[in-house]
């Protein structure tokens, strides 16, 4: 997994719309999953199209596959770059905010 | 995957996520909008279409796919969504209102009346979101290839020139909060030399747009240029000046519009200069970008032809406005002309439009926002030195959507302001422009 050295969150309170806690949170998770959703069906999708233009039954090969360590290792990698975006404003990404000076509030 | 199992994969985590909100009927609506949104028919934007040039990052699929993704959901909330909060409010809300005699006539009264609405918590917690994804998706592909790029970026220059000033102070403006709500704004500095903030700006400029600033990001300074070529035929600038601007995405098309005019740029942010400078070498265009802050300039007075900046006073404190004015008067010619796009001011849209286009103001970490345009803008260049007489404002269509033929039609009449003025949109968004000549 490629070292993550651009921040991913931004400093100061993220805004609150709903008043139950946790609701606007759990909001950009969803939203972050079914951006991993909709990038995963694409693939899947245009694995399918590669795989069936050269006649190869993609289901029946997926069955019979056997993971190798290799394969362990970038599956692997790749849960944990999944939970780190799916969980990114619940502060669990290692990319915490930095404190920001908070008076620069809209002028009156 | 089809739509419906995702849809049912979602309902799954609803349902253990419900109870314990204990606002149901809120998130289900957001749920249909989710839903909708995997729904939607025909191609997503082409997220392969730009980026013509070396400093381009190579994408993979689901780089792409990512991108795809988060620009279709801003798409969506701007369109969709908004649309759903408009027509709570003239339907529900504003009646409510109007039966016990209050009339909702300011912009700042119809936030307050939406405030606590459910659609407007749901427009503004999704597209807080969906913001956020914008520079997330786009900093896989830039964090993978930062070294390439820095590399890139000190190629020797054969077109243009970069001057960096390390010890120009940068305003609190930019340093102490993370515009646009962009991890690190456009300032921060992860390596030496290093061109990372220009690289995710100029990544997410597609994602954030759904494609409506133009293949090369450059529309805004495109229509701006060809707005006076075609407007004032016997204008021919020699100087040109871009005032903050970042990439250089809208500085360059001066040259191109003006090829004989020696065109400047300048930022306060060093890494969106570097990156500026090297994507103009690489598309072998020539530009001088300089690292200064536009409120106090380092140019002598009457040095330029033209003034020119976009989205840029937006994003300064009032103070700031008034000092960048000042020195955009002492360094034009004569007969030189200051010539920006702006957001259209609140007191040509209807209240309603003010309202929406100031959401940025409270949400968006952009808090100046609305200050300005609550300023008179006309009153704004005169307080700076330029005379009542020579104030020039105008609404245009998108150059490098319409072509010229139409552009020509269209700046005839022009100032028609409508609800696609400074905003965004598929339908075909209008750029305001408003400035002065130096008599």
């Amino acid at each position: 997994m490629t070292a993550r050295r651009i921040p991913r969150k931004r400093r100061g309170q993220r805004h609150r719309f709903f008043a139950s806690d946790g609701v606007d949170e759990v909001l950009s998770c969803v939203l972050r999953l079914t951006s991993e959703v909709s990038a995963l069906s694409e693939r899947l999708y245009l694995a399918e199209r590669v795989l069936e233009s050269r006649g190869i039954d993609m289901a029946d090969e997926i069955e019979q596959y056997q993971l190798s360590e290799a394969d362990d290792a970038a599956l692997g990698a790749e849960r944990q770059r999944l939970i780190e975006t799916v969980l990114a404003q619940l502060g669990a990404s290692g990319n915490g905010a930095e404190s920001v000076e908070d008076d620069l509030s809209p002028e009156p | 995957m089809c739509s419906s199992s995702i849809g049912v994969s979602l309902c799954g985590l609803w349902q253990h996520t419900l109870p314990r909100l204990n606002c149901e009927p809120c998130l289900l609506l957001i749920l249909k909008h989710i839903i909708k949104l995997k729904n939607l028919n025909g191609p997503g934007p082409d997220m392969s279409l730009s980026h013509d040039h070396d400093m381009a990052v190579s994408l993979t699929q689901q780089d792409r796919s990512r991108r795809a993704f988060v620009s279709t959901l801003r798409s969506h909330v701007l369109q969709q969504m908004s649309g759903d909060l408009r027509q709570h409010f003239e339907h529900s809300v504003e009646p409510e209102h109007a039966k016990s005699g209050a009339q909702l006539e300011t912009p700042e009264a119809i936030h307050e009346a939406l405030r606590e609405e459910f659609p407007f918590k749901a427009y503004s917690s999704v597209r807080t979101a969906a913001q956020e994804m914008v520079f997330d998706v786009v900093s896989d592909a830039v964090d993978r290839q930062l070294e390439v790029l820095n590399e890139k970026a000190t190629k020797p220059a054969t077109h243009g020139t970069l001057k960096l000033d390390p010890l120009l102070p940068l305003p609190k403006n930019v340093t102490g909060i993370d515009v646009h709500l962009s991890p690190g704004g456009y300032h921060t500095e992860h390596a030496e030399d290093d061109v990372t903030a220009g690289a995710v700006y100029d990544n997410s400029i597609d994602v954030f747009a759904f494609g409506q600033f133009g293949k090369q990001h450059n529309d805004i300074g495109t229509t701006l240029s060809n707005y006076l070529r075609l407007k004032y035929p016997d204008f021919s600038p020699a100087s040109i000046l871009d005032c903050g601007c970042t990439i250089g995405h809208n500085t360059l098309p001066w040259a191109e519009t003006y090829p004989t005019a020696e065109v400047t740029a300048i930022d306060a942010a060093a890494p969106v200069l570097r990156y500026a400078h090297a994507r103009a070498e690489s598309m072998g265009i020539a530009a001088h970008f300089t690292q200064m802050n536009a409120t106090a300039m380092e140019f002598d007075d009457a040095q330029f032809d033209v003034v020119f900046s976009s989205m840029f006073m937006h994003e300064l404190p009032l103070k700031h406005i008034q000092l960048y004015l000042k020195e955009a008067f002492r360094v034009l010619k004569p007969g030189g002309i200051l010539w920006q796009m702006e957001l259209p001011p609140m007191n040509a849209m209807p209240d309603y439009e003010n309202f929406y286009m100031n959401w940025d103001t409270f949400y968006n970490n952009e808090p100046y926002y609305g200050t300005f345009r609550k300023q008179d803008y006309k009153q704004l260049l005169i307080d700076a030195g330029f005379r009542a007489e020579d104030f020039v404002e105008a609404t245009m269509p998108r150059y490098t959507f319409v072509g010229e033929s139409a552009f020509c039609e269209a700046i005839q009449d022009n100032n028609t302001f409508d609800t696609l003025t400074g905003r965004m949109d598929p339908k075909g968004t209008r750029w305001y422009g408003f400035g002065a000549w130096k008599g």
